[in-house]
């Protein structure tokens, strides 16, 4: 299964999904000028991880930890973020235990709220870190 | 050279910036490049002005829904002449305790009644009822009329204060829509 790298830019997050090595992290900035055109790929690149997990569960990890590490994302981006949160969902539900480490800029009580309105919409487990993201 | 008028033009505009303690001011046609300039313009001022990074952080995240919300209000009335959209207006103030983000741009009057309906839903919730009206837009199929009212919700949460709007009526065809929101420093 390839990697998928995303470098960041003022407007969009980085992605680093390696499944080499179990690293999976999303982080920075999220308001891009087509947020479809941006996320699509994410999304293409989760359904077929797990599609291949399904014939190659891994045997070192017990669990998948997804990592979101924004600084700010618009109200469009979230919409799509649910969509990757729910794929996560799916991989836990029919394949393996996922686990979601949400980070947050200590004084952004918004980011943080905005991980917690997603925490209730899944049963998949929310860890929150307050941490220096700046 | 006699400059009388275009001066006194100049410094009323000064005037009435100071008097409503204006940080931030620009009028014209919003695009991308306008609106990350802006963005960086505000990030910087307000790291002169504020010393809490909670307000700050909170007034740079509702400033730039707001100011998406300008610029996605010209792709859904691209009908509405290019003339009139270079004339929308953004600003940002701080006045005693709270920050006030308004933004004004024509919208037609036929749209004028679902925004309002919109924006009167929004704050006739108390804040639980937000973040579940939040979660509701978020899962639903997107549209533009979805993508509105999740950016006035977001806008809405964030703030933690009633949103406030008013319509000026310009002609039969189209009014001014000024859009208020005020965020709380302590």
């Amino acid at each position: 299964m390839t990697s998928l790298i995303v470098e960041p830019t003022d407007l969009t997050p980085g992605v680093r999904f390696l499944p080499s090595t179990f690293e999976f992290e999303i982080s920075g900035e999220s308001r891009p000028e087509n947020v479809r055109k941006f996320y699509e790929p994410v999304m293409e690149w989760l359904e077929n991880y797990k599609v291949w997990l399904k014939s190659n569960k891994p045997g070192s990890v017990d669990k998948l930890i997804f990592k979101f590490k924004f600084q700010y994302f618009n109200s469009t981006s979230a919409k799509f973020l649910t969509s990757i949160i729910a794929r996560l969902d799916a991989i836990r539900k029919e394949i393996m235990p996922v686990e979601i480490e949400w980070y947050y800029d200590t004084p952004d009580v918004d980011m943080k709220n905005s991980g917690e309105e997603f925490s209730k919409m899944f049963t998949l487990p929310f860890r929150f870190y307050s941490v220096e993201l700046m | 050279m006699e400059l009388k008028a275009p001066t006194n033009f100049t410094f009323d505009i000064h005037q009435m910036m100071r008097e409503h303690s204006v940080l931030l001011a620009f009028t014209g046609e919003f695009d991308m490049k306008i609106i990350n300039a802006l963005i960086t313009s505000v990030k910087m001022k307000m790291s002169e002005v504020e010393p809490a990074g909670k307000v700050k952080k909170k007034v740079y995240n509702v400033m730039v829904e707001c100011l998406e919300t300008l610029f996605r209000n010209y792709e859904e009335d691209q009908t509405v002449s290019k003339l009139i959209n270079s004339f929308s207006v953004f600003t940002l103030s701080r006045y005693k305790d709270q920050y006030s983000l308004l933004s004004g741009n024509y919208i037609f009057n036929e749209n004028i009644a679902a925004k309002k309906a919109q924006i009167e839903k929004i704050n006739g919730l108390n804040q639980e009822g937000k973040k579940k009206y939040f979660r509701d837009c978020i899962s639903a199929k997107e549209s533009k009329e979805r993508n509105s009212e999740l950016a006035m919700i977001d806008i809405a949460l964030k703030s933690g204060n009633p949103l406030g709007y008013d319509f000026k009526t310009v002609d039969s065809l189209t009014s001014f829509f000024v859009f208020q929101v005020k965020i709380n420093i302590r």
